[in-house]
């Protein structure tokens, strides 16, 4: 196939899924009225036939147009309707209800359209329920066009947006369904600090602080200060920043807890080195334990450890001399190492922290002392590494960062015989927005896409800034031709964004590129491919994704 | 590959065969035939001669195992290789698939611009073999 071809190819295949999703609200809006006919019925009778024909042709079609999630979901409900139907008494069944659940699961894949985002997430799709309550949030405006305005962009960072204009309706629904987060107008239609009111009267009927943004064209003390005193965690003069709105919520809705330490125990006794990981994994820390030294760059690779804690004395061969063997690998150049001893000789000591080591606890040690100790240098380890692996902007991967965990994603993905792709993306005619409105401006706008990026893709997806404005992306078990779907989705919203000053909004765009493995196998090669689709992109009149091809004809 | 593939597709959902027809249509070193269910299949098999059939295993009346079975009771078509479409791919139903006369299996969802060569794959190692 040549390049006409396959791009003709691509746009026809999006052409077909955009029929398939058009289709899918009544194709689940029948699912929900025969599944309710069956119910009333009493009897499957009348209405099984049609009602598994429609599950059933969801579940083979839905993966192959990407919608992964979907399909997984219309799979469990047509497994479940199977087993209803021939279990005796199965419509009086209290697994029944899970049928609404299932439905229910659908019907907000399809209307929140975020089903080839997270459908293709394999921890969520086999997790089974998708918790997405985290990204609910109240909007209380009374200016409709505000409104609508603010919900269309929040939705575009995969916020389920539920806006109401008065207070009084969002009071009710607000004590229905307490939301994650709210976003309210000070003035409202019931009086002009009515949206601080509206806050004040829900959190002390409830005894809680609710998490809240608060908007206002008010720029005075007063309204400032009454926001201040209900525990607003922002105060946004209109017109409102929509990146700044953006991340407050992410920061008040965040409650993830941080992900347990990392930690290696080395020490040549195995009971002694399986007792200190029992009292560091009952701190919550995932510890392995070995007692071999000649174990540990295995045992490093495979558990990446944040640090390393070893006892000094071994037979085979001394802590000292195993923490050289370590440093030898520069990438292990920062890797803290604590030594374990009864040495409380202070120059043996010295030796040993000149050797490179981080700490030496004295055996026997309380277990108090090796947990600090061990939480103490691990958090310090993080947030170093924080610092030279981040970018410190947008909070993405740097370039050089980016570049070992490509590397270490094409090994794992060559192993395991599965797709990967990497794209390219740069924003349009950055200089111009730079020379336009400012560098704030242009750094707000690489904020933006950075934040799209990170909420709408995979948490298995690696996303990086590679440059000013340009970022890079590797797709994990993704096919060429669904990331270009992903990336022109993301082109889509993104454009969609407006980014207000005070001379007015604007808009901007991103052009991308797409290579992939196989057949690209090496880090290297597979960026520039992508950089040269890109490049071919911008050729093309910018604003488009572009799949890499070779020169072959036939080679996609 | 020079010379051409001639494909047979049964499958009865039309969101399928419309994805399938469109992955493999181009290609021109492929033929295809497309059939909305095993009985359409049986009928059309004798006239069309195809080289391979893909056949979907989950349909409703006659189902892919059986349409298998009985296209092996057809004299011309005791040999003629069939690979199953599916979803289900553990690989015990894998092998249950192929003990039972399939020649390979390709799961679902699956890639459609990848699909053609998936197909080509599976037909050079049935040439092979």
């Amino acid at each position: 196939m040549n390049e006409n071809e396959y791009s003709e190819k691509l746009a026809k295949l999006s052409a077909l899924r955009a029929d398939f999703v058009a289709a899918l609200p009544d194709r689940i809006s029948a699912l929900a009225a025969g599944w309710r006919a069956v119910q009333a019925a009493g009897s499957w009778e009348n209405d099984h036939a049609e009602l598994t024909r429609l599950v059933h042709s969801i579940v083979g079609s839905a993966g192959t147009f990407g919608y992964h999630r979907l399909g997984e979901v219309a799979r469990e409900l047509e497994q479940l309707l199977v087993w209803l139907s021939q279990a005796p008494d199965g419509l009086f069944s209290p697994k029944k209800t899970r049928v609404d659940d299932l439905i229910g699961i659908m019907g907000n894949l399809v209307l929140s359209k975020e089903a080839i985002y997270w459908g293709l997430s394999a921890d969520i799709a086999t997790n089974g329920t998708y918790d997405n309550n985290n990204h609910r949030v109240v909007l209380i405006e009374d200016d409709a066009f505000v409104a609508e305005d603010l919900a269309t962009q929040l939705r575009m960072f995969g916020w389920e947006v539920n806006a109401f204009c008065n207070a009084t309706d969002a009071l009710s629904a607000m004590t229905e369904s307490e939301p994650p987060a709210v976003i309210i107008d000070v003035m409202l239609p019931e009086g002009p600090m009515a949206g601080i009111e509206l806050i004040q009267q829900f959190q002390s009927r409830r005894h809680i602080t609710i998490p809240h943004v608060v908007l206002s064209s008010r720029n005075d003390w007063e309204s400032r200060l009454a926001a201040a005193r209900t525990g607003a965690a922002a105060y946004l003069v209109k017109p409102v920043d929509i990146s700044a709105l953006e991340e407050h919520l992410d920061r008040i809705t965040s409650h993830r807890s941080p992900e347990p330490y990392r930690v290696l125990v080395v020490d040549d006794d195995s009971l002694l080195a399986e007792y200190y990981a029992g009292i560091l994994s009952a701190a919550g820390m995932d510890v392995i334990a070995i007692s071999e030294p000649c174990k540990l760059l295995f045992a490093i690779a495979e558990h990446r450890p944040e640090i390393i804690l070893m006892d000094i004395y071994m037979p085979e061969c001394s802590g000292i001399e195993a923490l050289k063997v370590i440093r030898q690998d520069s990438q292990f150049d920062s890797l803290p190492v604590v030594f374990l001893s009864t040495e409380s000789d202070r120059s043996q000591q010295q030796s040993a922290i000149r050797t490179g080591a981080e700490d030496f606890l004295q055996k026997p040690v309380s277990e108090l002392d090796l947990i600090v100790t061990v939480s103490v240098r691990t958090e310090r380890f993080r947030s170093l590494n924080k610092l030279i692996r981040q970018d410190s902007l947008t909070g993405l991967l740097n370039h050089i960062a980016f570049k070992l965990r490509l590397e270490a994603e094409i090994d794992r993905s060559l192993r395991s015989h599965e797709l990967l792709s990497v794209a390219m993306l740069d924003i349009d005619n950055f200089k111009h927005i730079n020379d336009t409105h400012g560098h704030p401006q242009g750094d707000r706008v690489i904020k933006s896409l950075a934040q799209l990026l990170h909420k709408r893709l995979r948490k298995s997806d690696i996303i990086g800034r590679y440059g000013g404005e340009e970022f890079v992306i590797a797709m994990p078990t993704t096919s060429p031709s669904l990331a270009v779907t992903i990336m022109d989705e993301l082109r889509d919203m993104f454009g969609k964004l407006r980014f207000e000053t005070s001379q007015g909004e604007f808009v901007c765009t991103f052009s991308g590129g797409v290579s992939s493995i196989p057949p690209q196998v090496s880090p290297i090669k597979l960026i520039k491919q992508a950089d040269e689709a890109l490049y071919q992109a911008k050729n093309m009149g910018r604003n488009r994704i572009e799949l890499y091809k070779t020169t072959e004809p036939g080679m996609p | 590959m020079s010379e051409l593939l001639k494909i047979m597709y049964v499958d009865d959902e039309a969101d399928i065969r419309t994805i399938v027809e469109f992955a493999l249509e181009d290609e021109d070193d492929f033929e295809l035939k497309i059939c909305a269910s095993g009985q359409e299949a049986l009928d059309t098999v004798g006239d069309y001669c195809p080289d391979f059939i893909l056949l979907d295993v989950m349909m409703p009346g006659m189902d892919g195992p059986t349409t298998l079975q009985r296209l092996r009771e057809l004299p011309d078509f005791s040999c003629l290789p069939v690979v199953f479409v599916t979803a289900k791919v553990q690989p015990h139903e894998v092998a249950h698939f192929k003990a039972i006369g399939a020649t390979d299996v390709i799961a679902k969802p699956f890639d459609p611009m990848l699909l053609p060569e998936q197909v080509r794959d599976i037909w050079r190692s049935i040439v092979h073999e």
